[in-house]
């Protein structure tokens, strides 16, 4: 979040209960939708009924129904259909939003669900290791049996974790002529680097081969710590060889499972089941317990030895840490193997449907299934109206302008809403927001050619772009220019509203530096609403890229699509106050006064709808 | 100077800053459409040697569509003594390869989808896969391997974090070089 300005998209899974199967329930759907025609359970929208619906055991049963008449009396403070701006706006400033707050570029979308999915709501299957050094692939039978380490010739320096080289340690006396073709050992491991070679070290390690290093570090080095860990490796194999017939096909397992994490498996011996009277054998998980010994004459040793070589020949604690020795000194470090990476398919948490597949060849980039929420939801973008502007000193009472262009990937055109609350939410010191367009078009993501063949519309022309910078006060001249409260620029699939924002004056005090209440993000509830072709033969996605045939005639069903998700816009960091600028009122806009907009659910309930929502 | 005439545009789209200093550039292979700002030096004339009865074509750098080389970058062909005989070895840059300001690339292969910072050094022989991002500073130790999907910092650099599978799409250069 450092470099202004940024835009992050809430995910949805943020809120408190499952996402695919809620619905906004502040804003009636029509009543003749059909409730089969996606897997999420549209309510049963009983005429008259309160438009109010809760799940109950939220976050527990996703198949959980939904109920308008009785639960009526379970209305949370959230969910009360208030005119209140403040309690129902998203608030970036929430501790928990953060952690839903992600750049549309992370984001994938599940075309089952309809629903943005965030990294926090997929879940990650292995497609296959590799090493990241040497693009070679690993079997996961080599992964369980050999570790997450390269076993090839990859090794990091353990100084300063570059890759390191073979080299002869002689290099001046190879032969420059003929059998220089097989360098003369032995050899070091060379770090290009930092120069730290294996020759540094006490004592020295030197490779007969320059190749199979793996196995000859293996033998130069028998570390008493790879002893010790084949010993207590041995010693919990046999213990869960023991368990193994306990736990397998046993309807007492779990009780028993539950008997060891609550502790009374540990050490005495687990009688979960048997207190019960199961009459099962006892299990007896026994830990090795050998603490860690120190041995005071050693110890001495190495404080007389830090006092010769001084703290340089010590190591660091990143050093120390990422070997399992964890030596003192820079002579005790040994390589490191290079650690492997996997590549990874993703799935949706809420319908296990599959959102990424990578190829399996570890050097291709592609992917066989790639649904990324950038090819699925229009994506904001913001930009200075005015260049003098700087993101990281907002003047305040000053109206800045910017310039919010939405952008629209799908192959139909979007009808988009943009809501922002009139004052940031969450703050002492709100911010001052008017978006002067709120409700517009944007035109499909057709071809190129397609646009160029068509009579363009009469949008503003784009050669206009930056208008010159207004002084701060004289909004009058400002106000009157037509662009400003109309669609500001609009070309083949994105269209640019100006949004104005007037900072207030936020002293600087620690308090308000510890909260950073002079950064400045406003929440911006996007809807979009788009008529998509309805695919039959997929009778549970419908496509959620409607498909580019969209202009074919009456024989092909249409619907009405809607959704709807917030973002957060990082627009700067408010500066210290500048003489001359008072505060004012805001640039009245022309059309609609934004932050009460007529159509808005004004709900956080509205952000618990499933991101697309049909109705027939 | 006005923008339009700093630079040279080839037939294939490239456009070439009239003030950078590009040497030995019939061994140079712009794909096109690349954008090479000023101050940047590209060392075409650091080829491999040859012997005299080979008459093979030397490319020393290849350059493919849509990169961009910001200003007082500079790319050299790797060099390095083997078999007792020094010589240079070719580097190739992918697609949409960015190099930030008055960094230094010595890489073997950098692959397509790659953006480097500025201040960046980039060691010899290194081998950069697709869709790498490099951040601003790092110094990439000599014959590392930064593989698909990492973006890279420190130095030397480590991968400090994966990409996500949009990364094509994020340091894809096409509306660059329209800007310019």
């Amino acid at each position: 979040m450092s470099s202004f300005p940024y835009i992050h998209i809430s995910c949805p899974c943020n809120e408190d209960r499952p996402q695919t199967l809620t619905i906004d329930s502040a804003r009636p759907i029509s009543p003749s939708k059909s409730p089969s025609k996606y897997n999420f359970n549209f309510p049963p929208d009983a005429p008259g009924s309160p438009t109010k619906k809760r799940t109950l055991l939220a976050g527990f049963n996703p198949s959980v129904s939904f109920d308008s008449g009785n639960l009526g009396l379970d209305l949370d403070d959230d969910d009360e259909l208030t005119d209140e701006d403040d309690e129902n706006n998203f608030d970036p400033r929430n501790p928990r939003s953060a952690f839903s707050l992600f750049p549309i570029e992370n984001l994938l979308y599940c075309e089952d669900c309809h629903q943005i999915r965030c990294p926090r709501c997929v879940q990650d299957e292995i497609v296959c290791w590799y090493c990241p050094s040497c693009l070679f692939e690993v079997p996961s039978s080599t992964v369980k049996s050999d570790g997450n380490r390269c076993t090839r010739n990859c090794y990091l320096c353990p100084v300063c974790t570059a890759l390191l080289a073979v080299i002869p340690v002689n290099p001046s006396s190879g032969h420059p002529n003929a059998h220089s073709d097989h360098p003369a050992g032995p050899f070091n491991l060379f770090c290009s680097h930092c120069h730290w070679t294996t020759s540094d070290l006490s004592p020295p390690i030197q490779l007969e081969k320059p190749t199979s290093i793996s196995a000859q570090l293996s033998k130069l080095t028998p570390s008493s710590r790879d002893a010790e860990f084949i010993r207590l490796k041995q010693h919990y194999a046999q213990q869960l060889g023991n368990a193994q017939e306990d736990f397998t096909n046993s309807p007492a397992a779990l009780t028993r499972l539950m008997g060891l994490y609550t502790g009374l498996g540990s050490g005495t011996g687990g009688h979960g089941g048997g207190r019960k009277g199961r009459g099962v054998k006892k299990l007896e998980m026994k830990e090795v317990d050998r603490p860690r010994e120190i041995n005071e004459e050693q110890e001495l040793e190495i404080v007389e030895r830090m006092a010769i070589e001084g703290l340089d020949a010590t190591t660091n604690a990143r050093q120390r840490l990422s070997q399992p020795h964890e030596p003192r000194f820079l002579s005790e470090l040994t390589p490191t193997a290079v650690l492997l990476r996997t590549k990874r398919s993703k799935r949706c948490r809420a319908c296990r449907h599959i959102l990424v597949k990578p190829e399996s060849k570890v050097q291709t980039t592609r992917f066989r299934i790639r649904l990324v929420a950038l090819n699925y939801i229009p994506s904001l973008t913001i930009k200075r109206l005015d260049s003098s502007i700087t993101w990281n000193n907002l003047v305040p009472h000053k109206t800045h302008r910017f310039l919010l262009t939405v952008t629209n990937p799908l192959f139909d055109p979007i009808s988009v809403s943009l809501l922002t609350p009139r004052k940031t939410p969450g703050t002492a010191f709100a911010s001052k927001v008017t978006i002067l367009c709120p409700e517009f078009e944007v035109g499909a993501n057709t071809d190129v050619w397609d646009d160029a063949l068509m009579s363009t519309k009469p949008a503003a022309p784009a050669s206009s772009g930056i208008s010159t910078p207004p002084v701060a006060g004289s909004f009058t001249s400002f106000s009157k220019d037509p662009k400003m409260s109309t669609v500001y620029e609009q070309k083949r699939n994105y269209t640019s509203v100006v949004i104005e924002v007037v900072p207030p004056e936020i002293p600087d005090t620690r308090e308000t530096r510890i909260r950073d209440e002079r950064l400045l993000e406003i929440p911006i509830y996007v809807r979009v609403e788009f008529e998509a072709e309805v695919d039959r033969d997929d009778e549970e996605g419908g496509g959620g890229k409607p498909s580019h045939s969209g202009a074919s005639g009456g024989a092909v069903q249409r619907e009405r699509v809607e959704y709807s998700y917030w973002c957060v816009v990082g627009v700067g960091r408010v500066g210290d106050p500048v003489e001359g600028v008072v505060a004012s009122e805001p640039n009245t806009p022309v059309r609609t006064p934004v932050g009460t907009p007529v159509k808005a659910p004004r709900t956080p309930a509205a952000m618990r709808t499933p991101l697309r929502q049909v109705r027939s | 100077m006005s923008q339009k005439s700093e630079y040279i545009q080839t037939e294939t789209g490239n456009k070439v800053s009239r003030k950078s200093l590009i040497i030995g550039s019939q061994n140079i292979i712009l794909g096109g459409k690349t954008i090479i700002q000023a101050d940047c030096c590209i060392r075409g004339d650091l080829r491999r040697l040859v012997p005299q009865n080979q008459n093979a074509a030397a490319v020393a750098i290849a350059v493919g569509r849509y990169c961009f080389l910001s200003k007082g970058c500079l790319l050299r062909p790797p060099s390095k003594t083997y078999r007792g005989q020094f010589s240079y070895y070719p580097m190739k840059l992918g697609d949409h390869v960015f190099v930030g300001e008055a960094s230094v690339v010595e890489a073997a292969v950098i692959g397509s989808y790659v953006s480097i910072g500025k201040n960046c050094v980039i060691g010899k022989f290194s081998i950069i896969k697709d869709c790498v991002r490099i951040e601003d500073g790092t110094v990439i130790a000599p014959n590392s391997v930064i593989p698909s999907f990492s973006s890279v910092e420190g130095h030397p650099g480590v991968v400090v974090e994966e990409l996500p599978e949009t990364a094509a799409e994020m340091l894809e250069l096409k509306e660059l070089y329209k800007s310019i």
